[in-house]
């Protein structure tokens, strides 16, 4: 398993767009991969439900920690991070 | 005549009749199934849940915002954890399928409720949606009647979802009143992106208005009248006329390059706030940024900006203007602009003291942190760093240096980076004016923050209110000023631009290009209105202005003379800037 932590950075948190971008994403692999908001200490939820992650009310400057397991682990991690630090293509 | 307060969402003037939207409230059946049903119950939710996607995959979005509220149903409606869940309600709950869409809706409705973050609550429209959706799948019932309206209308709801706004025919809608819903809520992103005027926060206005009511909307202070007067008909009768007639010029001329009657290219850039997306499509429409305010990310922050967090909003900005400059200033920070996590010691007059540049100096981390992001992000874009509050050719030189040393450090760990781009001064002390050809040795370019300076220039508090009549913008030693600045630059072949409110002001922009300056940088919400001004005289016209301004001896005899001046509105046939052939 491997795991990740990172900042949202883009303006309004995971809400809507942001939040169904980030699950289909994570839906492309076939690890099991899960999100959690380290602010609140919530749950780890499945990152490929965007119910479950904007659920977790991840607003801007949340510190959230992402994990994957499975074949394509690393690959489903950096893609994850990579899309919560490019802002989801805001600004 | 009744008037209702709400909060304004979308800008405009609509007029017309009230349509009261009133859904019938969801609720489910709950009816608890027997084992033998429970296979029937979930094909029957397996179904409805394929139909409404297929409904929503049909619907077509007219706009981005509205695309993409569809995609976000649809992934609402294939989400895993939540197929499951309901299927868990049937199997084991032995509930039946509307109870258990109900319950599973409610529980995330519920736990986004809970969310202090108002952009989380908003969301729960589009579960509250989704929901209904199903449901209404689930008892085979047919959709809003939204779709069907007649005659334009101005829709009265308590709340509008977004499967409400898409069923919804623009063209019937002439404006929106609501309940609920705030300026980011779905309905006034919708009403803004269709340009439908529209007011949210009314209390009760689904029961306070009947459909068929006389209604006039204020998009612009969120009023509502219901069975308006005589009087105010008639005074939103012009006020429509004017709001409709700005939007057609604005519409007409911002796309359009900024050019005088006679064919002169002013370069209109604008000034940045908070670079949000708003704000940078806005921009879209300009010759780059003249001003981009840093103060944002130092304002709302509960930290001082880290150099990545800086390095990202900068090359956002740098990267969305490109190939066109960004301007930056640094850090304006001081007086006025207090920041809670950095207390500085009490000043008996801040605005004379440490601020802006003055406060970086007393602080080298903080800046060269700053001028460290700025330096990396320049690899991404065109940009300039401007200083505010510069007061001496020292200063120049002392902030260059410093900007020096950070390239080297960059260099020094192999960071990528570029030092190479203009470095101008802002010009708000009036001592540049006085010396601006020593000035204009030193920086690339000037920018006229004219805010400050008038209240440098006239010694008086621009936030006091007693000296609102010793603060004149339009007092002729502005205008001196600003022409020595252009004349000291121009003697160097060194660019000059205005960024203050005076650069937005329609009456004294001609006085400004007659002065000799070529550059504004104004607020994106007055570019349309600002190159409509430019294109409505001659160079020689304006030059003349300027003249006879310079010629005076106080503001009274500069107002006086503005308004004697040919309104643009009133000749409107003129030829507009030829552009195109220059």
């Amino acid at each position: 398993m491997v795991t990740g932590e990172t900042t949202v950075r883009n303006k309004t948190g995971l809400h809507a767009r942001p939040a169904s971008m980030f699950s289909a994403e994570a839906g492309k692999f076939s690890s099991k991969i899960t999100v959690k908001n380290l602010n609140t200490d919530s749950q780890e939820v499945n990152a490929k439900s965007v119910m479950r992650v904007m659920t977790l009310a991840m607003g801007q400057g949340t510190q959230i920690r992402i994990s994957a397991e499975g074949a394509d682990e690393e690959e489903a991690l950096k893609s994850l991070l990579n899309l919560v630090d490019s802002c989801f293509g805001e600004e | 005549m009744i008037q209702h307060s709400g909060v304004a969402v979308s800008p405009g003037i609509a007029r017309g009749k009230a349509y009261v939207y009133k859904k019938h409230t969801s609720t489910a059946e709950h009816i608890t199934i027997g084992a033998a049903d429970v296979a029937a119950q979930i094909a029957l939710y397996e179904q409805a849940s394929q139909k409404a996607r297929e409904e929503l995959q049909a619907m077509e979005g007219g706009t981005q915002e509205q695309e993409e509220i569809l995609r976000t149903h649809i992934s609402f409606l294939m989400d895993e954890d939540m197929i499951e869940e309901i299927r868990t309600e049937i199997t084991q709950n032995h509930k039946c399928a509307e109870w258990a869409v109900e319950t599973v809706y409610g529980q995330v409705i519920d736990m986004l409720d809970a969310s202090p973050d108002p952009v989380f609550k908003e969301r729960i429209a589009d579960f509250a949606d989704v929901r209904d959706q199903l449901l209404k799948e689930l008892r085979g019932e047919r959709s809003t009647g939204l779709e069907a309206l007649s005659e334009p209308v101005i829709l009265v709801a308590k709340e509008l979802l977004p499967s409400d706004t898409i069923s919804m025919d623009p063209a019937k809608i002439l404006g929106i009143v609501t309940e609920r819903g705030g300026v980011t809520a779905h309905m006034a992103v919708i009403a803004r992106s269709l340009a439908i005027p529209a007011v949210a926060g009314i209390s009760g206005v689904d029961e306070a208005i009947t459909s068929g009511t006389e209604l006039i909307v204020d998009g612009q202070t969120g009023t509502v009248y219901s069975q308006p007067d005589p009087a105010i008909l008639e005074e939103y009768r012009k006020k429509a006329q004017a709001f409709d007639r700005q939007r057609q010029i604005e519409k007409e001329y911002l796309p359009k390059p900024a050019c005088t009657a006679d064919g002169v290219r002013i370069e209109t850039k604008v000034n940045l706030g908070s670079a949000d997306e708003w704000e940078l499509a806005a921009a879209a429409c300009s010759d780059g940024v003249g001003l981009f305010r840093s103060e944002f990310l130092y304002m709302n922050n509960d930290h001082l900006p880290t150099e990545e967090e800086q390095f990202t909003a900068y090359k956002a900005a740098l990267e969305a203007l490109a190939p066109r400059p960004v301007t930056l200033r640094t850090m304006d920070i001081g007086a006025d602009k207090q920041l809670p996590y950095l207390p500085l010691p009490h000043e008996e007059n801040p605005a004379l003291g440490m601020r802006a540049l003055r406060l970086c100096f007393a602080k080298p981390d903080v800046f060269r942190t700053q001028l460290r992001a700025a330096c990396r992000a320049a690899v991404y874009g065109n940009l300039q760093v401007m200083f505010p509050m510069v007061s001496s050719v020292t200063d120049v030189i002392r902030a260059k240096q410093l900007l020096a040393e950070v390239a080297k450090e960059l260099a020094d760990e192999g960071i990528p980076f570029r030092a190479d781009f203009p470095v101008g001064v802002m010009v708000e002390v009036p001592s540049l004016a006085l010396m601006a050809s020593q000035i204009a040795k030193q920086a690339a370019f000037a920018s006229i923050g004219t805010n400050d300076l008038v209240q440098y220039l006239l010694a008086a508090d621009r936030d006091n209110p007693d000296m609102a009549a010793y603060y004149q913008s339009f007092h002729p030693a502005v205008f001196q000023a600003i022409r020595m600045i252009i004349e000291g630059f121009s003697a160097q072949g060194k660019p000059v631009s205005v960024c203050g409110e005076l650069g937005s002001d329609p009456r004294s922009v001609p006085i400004l290009l007659g002065l000799g300056l070529r550059t504004l940088s104004i607020s994106p919400a007055r570019l349309g209105e600002i190159k409509y001004r430019i294109a409505g005289m001659t160079m020689a016209q304006m030059e003349q202005m300027a003249q006879d301004i310079l010629a005076m001896g106080s503001q009274e005899e500069v107002v006086a003379y503005l308004e004697k001046q040919p309104h643009q509105a009133d000749c409107k046939e003129q030829t507009a800037g030829r552009c195109d052939n220059v």
